[in-house]
């Protein structure tokens, strides 16, 4: 899986004050291959944080000055949407119910199976994969649609309500020759060859409903 | 007014009225001139002294805080042409008391004095100092008719009724502060239903004679039932005050006293609480019906002798009861007094608490006869003992938070080497699995391993060091004293348990300087120890005895139980801190312990009884003859 970390800002980002653990935590991340940051203490991790960066963040909760919380809750007021695992020294339910509040993917308690923990790390960055590659394929969409002139955005718009040509050229006020041209350079723009795909795929940049 | 008097060059005026006459007035007559100095004085008053007031500004006489009002009046003397009333003080230079004077002043329009002020002056000083007496008087009465601890009421005299006056604070409480409503009222609507009062206090304004009366009344206030007793007094010239005692609490104690008079006469025939009347030189025993049904007999239907009653009793409890009873029977104690366990007929265990006294001795002091009562109390020691175990609980939690703190932070602490080490060691594992590893990098991880195995087994001692110093406070100790503090906080849970604690406490135990709140944690630790250590023993054998001797300048306190014992493998480890051998132990007690009483230069131990169970010891150094301080 590590394919999924091949972008040059992607890490497993361990936040831990305890020097004998990041040091740890990052051997044992290494020795899979995985590529490590790490911070030790939350303000350093936030001050470098780029909404660029991909993979996820290993945090424990239990610091001095910002708690790994505080760090998850300063990630989503920024919208560092990075997957979050914390990890805590007594997994109490009210400390798993903020971390999960507090936007963690996932919380691992003190003492754990390594196994375990490379594990999650997987599953979180797998996670984040999929995540990116959503917002990429969102992103293409949209510069998609950015190309379309407003005439052809009419159309399109017209076109998914189900409209007929004739109906659509009554509305705008233009001959039914001139809709098909707008149509047919608006699929070509979008990349569509059918009505149906120019749905599904519109359905992923606006969620319907 | 034809007065010829010239203003500035005849000093001497002539008279405008008869001199004789002016000069015979009460009030002394003063002419001003423009300027206000005195031209002319019908006479001098004594206070003022041989000096000559003419030529003198009349003012001066003026004291000076009310010169301004002086003034004004002169003022509107001049601006209105007619007489002006001021009153002025003074304080004359004889050192007399001030006088008082009210002064009309009249300017003059016509005639050679035009422009002067005819001042006639009258000495209201005596008047004053009456008006201020009667004041002060009046002030006085009415500080002790608001202080008067009973509820007082006037009543104004008039032709034909009393008019209800006015009342004074002791009265506001009594009727709910709605009294005030009821000022103007007459005699008649006030005790519209109670005629006795009504004319009781009639007589008291006729016959001007105080009058006593007692009536039961209904509040017009506040609509309670009450007694009260009611004092009217004739006041001169023309009123009555009420004062009003309420005898209702009274009224209420004396039919209670009453009612248990007439309960007493049928205490022994409906007695709840079985009574018993003991003939001892016999034995038998004449019960009422409940003491029959406590045993679970009908009444009366089986012969209750003494020895049929005590086979009832409990036999862990007899030989106690025996020997309270004894000693009562013998004369050594005043009455009999014991809380034991009554098996029922029906084989149910009751708990009660007996009662009683010897009634009649022979000429020998030996006993005839005793009375007494058992009273049932086992439902009474259940919710005792019930409230004891949530209490015991309470306890539990409250030291087990504080142990669960001290739990977490110690997790927290072994939790982080315990975590490097397990990722240094999978990592490693995988290093080799995957053949990707150097040896010296393989020395490295292990060198690391063992530097987070180190630093575990820090943790562990600053943890040690940690308890041993915690607020300690040393104070000179009475060790008995603390033994049985401990024992008293044990004995909910004993009797719960069923555990008889005992004590074998040294005569002479001296003094040790201890933090007595610590020494009593150890002492409660191996108190709970061995009461876990009996646990399943027969309720006869669960006994466990605290034990204190003097040892030369040492105190040796010892809690042996009967218990199962330890081996040796679980005795050499039982002060390891996290040993334990309970499923639900921290394994901290003993490990406190020994802390504790090493810091105290003491020693702990334990030991196997000869006969069977163990006991845990320690040894505290005591104080010397001088006060001196055992090392911290």
């Amino acid at each position: 899986m590590t394919q999924t970390l091949t972008a040059k800002t992607a890490a497993v980002f361990v936040v831990d004050d305890d020097p004998d653990v990041r040091r740890s935590v990052a051997d044992l991340l290494q020795s899979d291959d995985l590529p490590v940051r790490a911070f030790d203490c939350g303000q350093a991790f936030l001050d470098a944080a780029d909404p660029e960066w991909c993979g996820c963040v290993l945090v424990d909760v239990r610091m001095p000055r910002i708690s790994g919380l505080e760090v998850l809750e300063e990630m989503n007021r920024r919208g560092l949407r990075l997957p979050a695992i914390i990890l805590t020294g007594h997994g109490d339910v009210p400390t798993a119910v903020r971390a999960l509040r507090s936007g963690a993917n996932d919380f691992l308690e003190k003492p754990y199976n390594p196994r375990d923990l490379l594990d999650r790390v997987h599953r979180a960055l797998a996670c984040d994969a999929e995540r990116r590659a959503g917002l990429e394929l969102r992103q293409q969409i949209e510069s998609r649609l950015a190309a379309l002139s407003q005439r052809e955005r009419q159309v399109m718009e017209r076109v998914i309500r189900g409209e007929p040509n004739k109906s659509i050229a009554a509305a705008l006020g233009i001959t039914i020759r001139t809709v098909e041209v707008h149509r047919a350079r608006m699929m070509a723009k979008l990349g569509c060859e059918h009505i149906t795909e120019l749905v599904r795929m519109l359905v992923q940049v606006e969620p319907p409903g | 007014m034809n007065m010829a008097m010239p203003p500035e060059s005849a000093p001497t005026p002539q008279p405008f009225l008869s001199h004789d006459l002016v000069g015979a007035l009460p009030e002394y007559v003063v002419i001003t001139r423009t300027d206000g100095r005195i031209l002319w004085i019908n006479r001098v008053p004594p206070e003022h002294g041989p000096e000559s007031p003419i030529g003198q500004n009349a003012i001066d006489y003026v004291l000076p805080e009310l010169r301004e009002s002086y003034r004004a009046a002169f003022r509107r003397a001049t601006e209105s042409g007619t007489p002006q009333e001021v009153d002025v003080a003074w304080d004359p230079p004889t050192g007399a008391a001030r006088m008082w004077f009210s002064v009309s002043i009249t300017p003059v329009r016509d005639g050679e004095l035009t422009g002067c002020f005819v001042l006639v002056a009258r000495d209201i000083t005596q008047r004053l100092r009456l008006e201020g007496a009667l004041r002060d008087a009046q002030a006085q009465f009415r500080v002790h008719f608001n202080s008067h601890p009973l509820p007082t009421f006037v009543f104004r005299i008039e032709r034909d009724a009393l008019i209800f006056h006015e009342f004074n604070t002791a009265a506001l409480p009594f009727t709910n502060g709605r009294i005030a409503e009821m000022i103007g009222f007459t005699d008649a609507r006030l005790w519209s239903d109670d005629p006795p009062t009504l004319d009781a206090i009639r007589r008291c304004a006729r016959d001007r004679v105080g009058v006593r009366h007692v009536t039961d009344y209904r509040m017009f206030t506040t609509g309670e039932q009450k007694r009260l007793c009611l004092y009217f007094a004739y006041v001169p010239p023309r009123f009555v005050v009420a004062y009003v005692e309420d005898l209702t609490e009274q009224q209420r104690a004396l039919d209670a006293l009453r009612q248990s008079e007439a309960r007493a006469r049928s205490f022994f025939d409906a007695a709840i609480d079985p009574l018993w009347d003991l003939d001892l030189v016999h034995g038998s025993v004449v019960a009422s019906p409940s003491q029959y049904r406590l045993l679970g007999y009908e009444p009366n239907k089986i012969d209750l002798s003494l020895d049929r009653y005590l086979s009832h009793i409990h036999p862990d409890d007899l030989p106690t009861v025996q020997a309270k009873f004894d000693a009562c029977v013998r004369g050594e104690q005043p009455f009999y007094q014991s809380e034991h366990r009554l098996r029922t007929r029906d084989g149910q265990w009751r708990r009660i608490v007996a009662r009683a006294v010897v009634v009649g001795r022979d000429e020998q002091e030996r006993a005839l006869r005793m009375v007494g009562y058992d009273r049932d109390v086992t439902a009474e020691r259940e919710a005792e003992e019930r409230a004891q175990r949530i209490l015991a609980q309470h306890d539990h939690l409250a030291r087990m938070s504080s142990l669960g703190e001290m739990a977490a932070a110690i997790a927290h602490e072994l939790n982080q080497p315990l975590a490097a080490i397990v990722n240094y060691a999978e990592a490693t594992r995988r290093r080799l699995e995957s053949g990707a590893v150097a040896s010296d990098e393989l020395a490295d991880r292990l060198a690391e391993i063992a530097r987070m195995g180190q630093r575990a087994g820090d943790v562990i001692r600053r943890l040690r060091a940690v308890v041993g110093r915690r607020a300690s406070q040393p104070a000179a100790t009475d060790l008995n004293d603390t033994i049985r503090e401990s024992l008293a906080l044990f004995e909910p849970e004993a009797r719960l348990a069923a555990v008889h604690l005992e004590t074998a406490l040294a005569p002479d135990p001296g003094r040790a300087m201890v933090d007595a709140v610590q020494i009593q944690l150890v002492l409660l630790n191996l108190i709970r120890n061995a009461m876990h250590a009996i646990a399943g023993l027969p309720e006869a054998e669960r006994r466990v005895l605290v034990r204190s001797e003097r040892c030369g300048a040492t105190l040796r306190v010892a809690v042996v139980d009967r218990g199962a014992g330890l081996s040796d493998e679980v005795m050499a480890r039982v002060f390891d801190p996290f040993f334990t051998t309970r499923p639900d132990g921290m394994g901290i007690g003993l490990s406190l312990a020994r802390t504790i009483i090493e810091s105290h230069s003491g020693r702990i131990g334990a030991e196997r009884n000869v006969g069977g169970g163990c006991a845990f010891w320690f040894i505290l150094p005591l104080l010397g003859g001088e006060s001196r301080q055992v090392a911290e």
